[in-house]
């Protein structure tokens, strides 16, 4: 992505010092719902597009024409590489990346000609049948509506880089009618943090977004999935095979794209307009025997959770799905990775789930709960955001019966798919493009110093209390100018030596014998939070949470940057692995 | 001052103009919407429409496809995925059915249609507790068409399920269903009459199975199967006059119905050798008593006598203890020489115990092998007197 034009910049930080008629937080606020509103439109005739392109490439049902299966991906992907390389570079891929790198490096920034270009590009893409789906650029699409009209209303840098987030969930609540997992998802996996005023706008346009959305293309989960109940604690046995099987799956997934990816990219330049139609017709010759694996999905999704295809078929499904997934995307098309993912759990969650029933018929639930719980799986695994996955599956199904299986299953998928590939599949993405993007699952993971690393057991040389002072000969010895200082209330403040060696020759008037107040701290707290309250003070008093008066602790500011020197990230654990 | 109110007025301008580009989008989208909407009604309806043409010229899977077709345009239609469900049915793919059924069921517990096709594949599947739960939801459920209508076939099909399972247990459940179902069916209709009346008769209600095919035949006078059901309930329930009275009108439209012609024949033989049939005079009472002492006598003494020549008679067939058989033997003969009309008509109770000895004899008899249509009369005879005992 490039940087935005120095008039946008210009714009956005003049306005910082303007005065408005509504404070900008509630403008961020009510702009949070017109832009949930707006992404939620666009989303809708986004989706509406790819079905409208399907039925022009297809026809209307579900298999399509012969004929037609290998000629429609490879020629649309002609175009598609066209419009991609001459007129829309920065549509390439899913759009996650490029909402956080608005986000994180071009002050929220995200041209205009990105969102035409990825609602078209990806439109075609996916209606020609493409192993991709529409919730990426869809998220996309919602973060860049977003930047636009934040730009246009001159908002300050810091709301104008958060306002690309925001419209990433309309857009991303939008595509799956999936409020809570959007809001999840961006705040996991696009922000990193949670504060009131982030997630009440994301909150609030995803909402917005999805009201839109249901009241035009309907209320009904995306999956109408069959009854499930947990018949005995025995059958989350089977459900954790599941997961060490999305583990597996997820990390073939992942490494597939790590390894094809960067040696598509680095052909030469001409290629890049043959990629994507080369990809379609690979995915084309595959749709001549399993078309299911072509577009989207979701109706073969369905089908899988009602118990249409056999073992053997989920499992081949599954990987032909993983290979026309990885061929799509690595080839430079426009279009997401969560339909696929979905698609691939689904599928081996059914393959899983046929298994063990033949195994143990009596132990087993439904094929279609196992192709739930796989879609869980799967997104945990490869897109590595566990909460999200939780959600997200309870959502698009309607149904919180399958709660317990979901977690156990995305739990072991999560962690196997960790500690085999390392590296999140975002974070791997935006390193082959050269980019630097904050690793939000490795923050996650970073260990916190706290203040109880740093401090130092209070000594009488620098705790002394007013009601014990020692005489002043001795406090005229003792080391430093500042001393913590116990009043008579209990109460740990700050006096220099000179009014300490008053008090303690009687020179002194009670008034005199006031603490000054100093910042306190607690052992549980972050160091740098020490780091902010030390300010000018040589050092602070660390305090029990449930005794105030108790010290249990000093930390100067030379303790706080010995314990980060000694033990914050070393240089091997800060340099991230090239791909 | 000026410059605060032109930076209120740009806000509201701006988002005044905001509002107005979203509702610019929102009416696009609506109208953009609309068709969307309508093509996907057409495409689901035609693919509705070439799935319901499928399944009626039997093509299931073809029709399989089409409601899936017809499904992926309205994820919603509980119709489209029932009939989808059924054509899996019909394409024997039960396991997938199912999942769809259940899918229904559980928005739509009370719904007759859907049970009923629960009911179904349980009761393939062998499970009759569900399939009996089922079916009796559905017997219950909502039907919005013609409720009563479904509901007796429902009873049918539930009554047939337990019969075809042959347990006594299931044949009690059955039974409780047709007397249910007798009870609520119109006499008016011959055919559900004589359907009941078919089910009366396998679950052994023979007197209420002749009732229903009475009421069928009161309807359609001539209704050849109801004839049939009546004149073997009646025949079952030892009314030969009956059973004679129905089968009359049988042979006389197909005299080449051999079973039925030789149930005629029985039952003449019958009312012929029953002494004990009403209005008879004591002289005919001792003449037929006569004759069916000659009768069993002869049989008992053909049983008998290949004790001494076991080549004649078939390997399979063996004879009855020689205790029995011969101790009756010997009694009948030392009677024989008593035994007259007139001593039997002179005496009833002589009569009695003279034919009590006849079926004693045609019951030991039995296991010779297959007896003429006399012995079978007589046969029948001896059972009649064992009931009415």
């Amino acid at each position: 992505m490039s940087a935005p034009p120095p008039a946008a910049n210009a714009a956005a930080v003049g306005s910082v010092s303007g005065r408005r008629f509504l404070g900008e937080d509630q403008i961020f606020l009510l702009l949070s719902i017109l832009i949930g509103v707006l992404a939620g439109l666009a989303v809708v005739c986004f989706r509406m597009s790819i079905d409208a392109l399907r039925w022009i490439f297809f026809g209307s049902g579900l298999l399509p024409p012969r004929q037609r299966v290998v000629l429609v991906p490879g020629a649309v992907g002609l175009v598609v590489a066209f419009l991609v390389v001459r007129f829309f570079p920065r549509v390439r891929g899913s759009g996650v990346n490029q909402t956080k790198s608005a986000l994180y490096i071009y002050d929220g920034y995200i041209p205009g000609s990105t969102i035409v270009g990825k609602f078209i590009t990806s439109a075609l893409a996916i209606g020609s049948g493409q192993s991709l789906g529409p919730e990426d650029p869809s998220l996309q699409i919602g973060a860049g509506l977003a930047s636009l009209i934040g730009r246009r209303l001159k908002l300050s840098r810091q709301n104008l880089r958060l306002i690309a987030p925001v419209g990433a969930a309309a857009g991303l609540a939008a595509a799956f009618n999936t409020p809570i997992a959007a809001v999840l998802f961006v705040i996991e996996e696009v922000i990193g943090r949670w504060s009131a005023g982030v997630l009440g706008a994301v909150v609030l346009a995803a909402v917005s977004s999805v009201v839109v959305e249901r009241w035009f293309l309907g209320a009904e989960p995306l999956f109408r999935t069959p009854g499930y109940s947990l018949e005995s604690p025995g059958e989350l046995f089977a459900y954790a095979i599941l997961g060490v099987a999305g583990g597996l799956a997820s990390m073939v997934f992942v490494r597939s794209i790590k390894f094809l990816r960067p040696r598509l990219r680095a052909m030469p330049r001409w290629t890049q307009y043959l990629l994507p139609a080369i990809a379609g017709v690979l995915i084309g010759l595959i749709g001549l025997r399993f078309p299911q694996v072509m577009g989207a999905g979701y109706d073969y999704m369905d089908q899988a959770m009602h118990d249409q295809y056999t073992w053997e078929v989920l499992g081949i499904l599954a990987g032909l799905k993983i290979l026309a997934t990885v061929l799509s995307f690595s080839s430079g098309t426009p279009g997401g990775l969560f339909a696929p993912t979905l698609f691939i759990g689904a599928m081996v969650g059914g393959a899983v789930g046929g298994v063990e029933r033949l195994l143990f018929p009596h132990f087993t639930g439904p094929q279609g709960a196992y192709a739930l719980v796989g879609m869980g799986a799967l997104f945990a695994g490869i897109l590595r955001a566990p909460m999200t996955s939780v959600f997200l599956v309870l959502e698009v199904s309607g149904n919180y019966a399958i709660i317990l299986p979901v977690i156990i299953s995305n739990a072991l998928a999560y962690l196997i798919s960790r500690s085999l590939q390392p590296t999140p599949i975002f974070d791997l993405l935006s390193r082959q493009d050269g980019l630097d993007l904050p690793s939000l699952e490795e923050d996650r993971e970073m260990a916190v110093l706290r203040v109880e690393d740093a401090m130092r057991a209070p000594t009488p040389q620098v705790a002394l209390r007013l009601e014990a002072l020692p005489p002043p000969e001795v406090l005229e010895s003792l080391p430093g100018e500042f001393f913590l200082v116990q009043d008579r209330s209990g109460y740990w403040g700050g006096m220099t030596k000179g009014k300490l060696l008053d008090l303690a020759s009687d020179q002194a008037s009670d008034a005199d014998a006031r603490v000054q107040e100093l910042p306190h701290l607690h052992p549980d707290h972050a160091l740098d939070v020490a780091m902010r309250r030390i300010g000018e003070w040589p050092f602070l008093p660390v305090v029990h949470r449930a005794d105030m008066n108790k010290l249990v602790g000093v930390v100067s500011l030379a303790d706080i940057l010995e314990t980060y020197r000694k033990r914050g990230p070393a240089l091997h654990e800060l340099a991230e692995p090239a791909d | 001052m000026t410059s605060r109110l032109n930076i209120i007025r740009r806000e509201h301008l701006l988002l005044a103009g905001l509002i107005v580009v979203i509702a610019a989008f929102f009416s696009l989208t609506t109208f953009a919407a609309r068709a969307y909407h309508r093509k996907q009604e057409h495409f689901g309806e035609a693919w509705y429409q070439r799935g319901e043409q499928a399944l009626k010229q039997s093509r299931p899977s073809e029709a399989v496809e089409d409601f899936r077709n017809a499904l992926a345009y309205s994820h919603d239609n509980d119709l489209y995925r029932l009939r989808l469900a059924q054509a899996l049915m019909a394409d024997h793919r039960p396991q997938e059915a199912r999942s769809h059924l259940l899918g229904l069921w559980e928005k739509e517990p009370g719904d007759g249609t859907i049970n009923l096709e629960l009911a179904r594949l349980a009761a393939m599947w062998g499970d009759t507790r569900q399939a009996i739960r089922y079916y009796h939801a559905a017997l219950y459920g909502v039907w919005p068409d013609e409720p009563m209508a479904h509901r007796w076939q429902i009873r049918f099909e539930l009554s047939e399920y337990l019969l075809q399972r042959n347990t006594v247990q299931d044949t009690k459940e059955a039974q409780a269903e047709l007397v249910a179902l007798a009870a609520e069916l119109p006499p008016q209709d011959a055919a559900a009459q004589n359907r009941l009346g078919t089910l009366l008769l396998l679950a052994g209600l023979n007197a209420r199975a002749l009732a229903v095919f009475r009421a069928a035949l009161a309807a359609q006078p001539n209704l050849m199967p109801a004839l049939k059901g009546a004149s073997e309930a009646a025949f079952r329930m030892g009314e030969y006059q009956t059973a004679r009275h129905y089968l009359l009108p049988i042979v006389a439209q197909d005299p080449k119905d051999q079973s039925s012609l030789e149930m005629l024949n029985l039952c003449e033989l019958v009312l012929k050798l029953d002494p004990f049939a009403r209005g008879l005079t004591a002289r005919e009472q001792a003449h037929r008593a006569l004759h069916d002492f000659q009768l069993a006598l002869a049989r008992a003494q053909k049983c008998a006598v290949p004790a001494a020549e076991p080549t004649s008679r078939p390997a399979s067939q063996t004879a009855p203890p020689a205790d029995d058989l011969s101790s009756l033997l010997a009694q009948a003969n030392s009677r024989k020489s008593r035994v007259s009309e007139r001593a039997l008509a002179g005496n009833p109770d002589v009569l009695e115990s003279t034919m009590d000895l006849v079926f004693k004899l045609e019951k030991a008899s039995s296991p010779c092998g297959p007896a003429g249509l006399e012995d079978k009369a007589l046969g029948l005879l001896a059972q009649q007197s064992e009931a009415a005992r």
